[in-house]
């Protein structure tokens, strides 16, 4: 199989080749005297000689590592004398009877081969990275999966933004301000979206919205009995809009204190409400929605909290690597780069995570997510009533029945157990009585 | 370093990492986990209890029994033949037999810890004692495995020869731990309720994510060097199979747990009850081997420590593990130092 070394030694040959071949058919009718045909063919070997010393006795590889500057001069001076063949090749073709070469004419410009055969490479690389993902991917359990393409994402995102990190490095650009010039509060969010696994709550405003929106459907089929709806939900709206305008976390607690208020105002409408199972269906579909509405809330403002905690540590990594790079003027690679951000990412992060407010916060979510689950369910039963589905209070029923069944059964078997224990602490009692009586009779015999 | 030389080693290595990982990614046919020998000896619904095979005389005339937690699968036990800790215990001598609980259902939704500690292992612990005609058995307790364990040898006192409590929170009013703050804050019924009586492994596993929430991205970042060698590639395959392996928990335990432990504490209070009978720390009295990881960001060492001095058993020893929670189990120092020691205290009090 050919790599992509083979590739680059292949495209040389061919352009050597080509040389060689123009050179042999063009020399001896050209009119320039300042072309003659053993110039170019020493030109060429000189070349060839050049390249052939630096494959000598090393590897390909080593070779690129070694001499990446040799090239570089190498590939200019290709380019230079290509530009001249080129232009002399043009004056001179006609007059030969010859056409232009039927090939890309960048070929014979080395410093775009160069940088062709760069970007072969760097294809490739992607190529095999991407294999080597989606091998990796194939033997992993499907509920690992996610979490891998989630890496995988964060870790091409953050990639692409070494060069200007890189850049900031060596420059000392690390203001907060600056940085997110070129790392802005999306892609910042984006990357502690994709580490923390958190889905973004996204625009609030909009999110509430919609929710609103069918909240208000919900609501159309209370019939004319619900005018009052309108009023509140409209107020509710509107009051929304104007505090998540500025979607920061004191105003998500507000917002939320506004969501239960109005949830309890809308209690004694349903307490009046016709009974019935539409309405059991109605009442249930609010709490969800109002529950809903809190779960976005104190989502958004756990996930403010996370991102506030880490919104500094980029600046101040770049700051500590360009006070690095002034002392030894040498750069990190990205790996290391990577790793220590994160390092410094989850120390932010964990700060957080062990304050009280949030650990509040997030069983206050876990709690509204959990009881949206039920609520939900609950409907679903009710609309499914009287259908030949076994529901979740019916499987529920044989959860208990076995429960208690486990029960008796281990009562059953600890008195059975005791009864043992004491039959046999009396059969036990009898036979060394038994025995002892035998011991007495013997000796009595034997007296 | 030039652009240009930093590009081409970076080139080099790429290449060079593709090739060993497409040798090693293809030579792995089946990601196999929990290998070594064994055979139900009973059953009980969806429980099994495992007996490892062994080859000639164990060291230790009595066998031990391993009550695993109900949070992930005790396959981690036995990962892979070279980073085995069942294995090695009994290549030390130990005849081990393992209690499986199985995979919770709905139908397990009100399962309870009386259930568990004194259905299920009671159970486990009466079959092992039949079979080796003993009054006494050897009962080793994994993280909250052990929990269940301590609860039992107090209770059951008369059964338990000896015992050896692994990663194991007893005192679980401390802040050394996440888990143990969130635990405090949780909602739990409105969590057990709301998932309709099963706590989803799912759930559980994002808790235990969010502890050290960057883990993942490391293990990931990691991952080109890893497929390097063959044998770091299974390793790792294995762990990601054993992390996605996680059960459902029953709900009513997952509760009265979080309730009384986590939040109350009730078991280090001696308020704790199982069926009406309180359990009483105090009436373990047999020889007791406390094990905790130093560096255990799941079950703090402060959470485990206490245990030596609230049971009354006269030979009791602590013993500290250079490591992590999950280390105990597949860290190469477990099984050059921890296991050894373990078989060798047995074997000293059989």
């Amino acid at each position: 199989m050919k790599n992509a070394w083979d590739s680059v030694l292949d495209n040389q040959k061919k352009v050597m080749d080509f040389w060689g071949n123009m050179a042999q058919q063009m020399t001896p009718n050209t009119k320039k005297a300042e072309a003659p045909a053993d110039m170019f063919t020493q030109w060429m070997e000189q070349q060839k000689s050049v390249w052939e010393q630096w494959m000598k006795g090393m590897k390909p590889e080593d070779a690129m590592t070694a001499m990446p500057e040799q090239l570089r001069q190498w590939a200019e001076m290709q380019q230079k004398f290509t530009e001249q063949f080129v232009e002399m090749y043009r004056e001179n073709a006609g007059k030969m009877g010859l056409g232009m070469p039927q090939m890309d004419m960048s070929a014979f410009m080395p410093n775009r081969m160069m940088e062709e055969n760069v970007k072969n490479w760097k294809n490739w690389t992607q190529s095999s990275e991407k294999w080597m993902r989606d091998a990796v991917m194939a033997k992993m359990p499907f509920n690992m999966q996610p979490h891998y393409s989630n890496f995988i994402e964060f870790f091409d995102d953050v990639q692409r933004y070494w060069e200007p990190f890189s850049r900031m490095i060596q420059n000392g650009i690390f203001d907060k301000a600056m940085v997110e010039k070129y790392f802005d509060q999306n892609a910042y969010l984006k990357v502690v979206n994709q580490l923390m696994g958190f889905k973004p709550v996204g625009n609030v405003t909009e999110l509430i919205d919609s929710v609103n929106h069918y909240f208000e459907k919900m609501m159309g089929q209370m019939g004319d009995e619900a005018s009052k709806w309108n009023t509140v939900s409209d107020t509710w709206r509107s009051k929304m809009s104007e505090v998540f305008s500025g979607s920061h976390a004191p105003l998500l607690q507000f917002g939320n204190d506004i969501n239960n208020r109005l949830r309890d105002q809308l209690t004694p409408f349903f307490n009046i409400a016709a009974q019935g199972r539409e309405t059991e269906i109605a009442k249930l579909m609010r709490d969800v929605q109002f529950s809903y509405i809190s779960f976005i809330l104190k989502t958004s403002e756990l996930q403010s909290k996370v991102y506030d905690a880490g919104q500094y540590v980029l600046p101040d990594l770049l700051r500590a690597y360009y006070e690095d790079y002034q002392k030894t003027k040498e750069m990190p690679d990205f790996q290391a780069f990577l790793h220590k951000y994160i390092n410094e990412l989850e120390n932010s992060i964990l700060t957080v995570l062990n304050a009280d407010e949030y650990s509040k916060l997030q069983s206050e979510i876990a709690a509204l997510g959990a009881s949206i689950k039920l609520k939900s369910d609950k409907a679903t039963e009710l609309v499914l009533a009287d259908m030949p589905f076994l529901t979740r209070s019916e499987g529920d029923d044989f959860a208990q029945e076995a429960a208690a069944l486990r029960k008796k059964v281990r009562s059953l078997e600890q008195r059975l157990a005791a009864l043992e224990q004491h039959l046999g602490a009396e059969a036990e009692v009898v036979a060394a009585e038994s025995n002892g009586a035998a011991k007495t009779r013997r000796t009595t015999v034997k007296k | 370093m030039s652009h240009a030389k930093a590009l081409s080693e970076q080139i080099i290595e790429r290449v060079d990492t593709a090739a060993e990982a497409l040798k090693n990614i293809n030579d792995i046919q089946d990601v196999d986990i929990a290998t070594a020998q064994r055979e139900v000896v009973w059953n009980d619904g969806k429980l099994k209890l495992y007996h490892f095979h062994r080859e000639g005389e164990a060291k230790a005339h009595t066998p031990m029994l391993v009550s695993y937690a109900l949070v992930n699968r005790w396959e981690m036990m036995d990962l892979q033949p070279n980073r085995s800790f069942i294995r090695k215990l009994i290549s030390e001598g130990i005849d081990v037999y393992l209690i499986d609980w199985g995979y919770p259902t709905k139908i397990d939704r009100y399962k309870t810890l009386e259930d568990y500690v004194l259905g299920h292992i009671n159970d486990c612990v009466d079959v092992v004692r039949q079979r080796h005609n003993l009054q006494k058995i050897n009962l080793l307790g994994v993280c909250q495995g052990g929990t269940f364990s301590l609860m039992y040898s107090a209770l059951f006192p008369e059964k338990i020869k000896n015992l050896i409590t692994l990663v194991t929170p007893v005192d679980f009013d401390n802040e050394e731990g996440l888990l143990f703050k969130w635990a405090k804050d949780m909602d739990v019924d409105a969590v057990v309720d709301g998932f309709g009586g099963i706590i989803p492994g799912d759930f559980l596993n994002t808790g235990f994510d969010l502890l050290k929430p960057m883990n993942k991205t490391r293990k990931y970042m990691a991952l080109p060097d890893t497929m390097k060698n063959k044998a770091t590639l299974m390793n790792f395959l294995r762990m990601e199979r054993w992390v996605a392996d996680s059960p459902a928990q029953a709900g009513e335990t997952y509760r009265r747990f979080i309730k009384d432990m986590y939040q109350h504490n009730k078991l280090i209070k001696g308020e704790f009850k199982l069926d009406g009978r309180t359990v009483d720390l105090s009436k373990i009295n047999m020889p007791i081997l406390t094990i905790y990881a130093k560096d255990d960001h799941i079950v703090p060492p402060a959470t485990t420590k206490p245990i030596n001095d609230l049971v009354s058993s006269k030979d009791k020893e602590l013993m500290e593990f250079p490591g992590g929670h999950i280390g105990v189990f597949v860290g190469a120092r477990s099984q050059d130092l921890l296991t050894p020691a373990i078989a060798k205290w047995l074997v000293e009090r059989d």
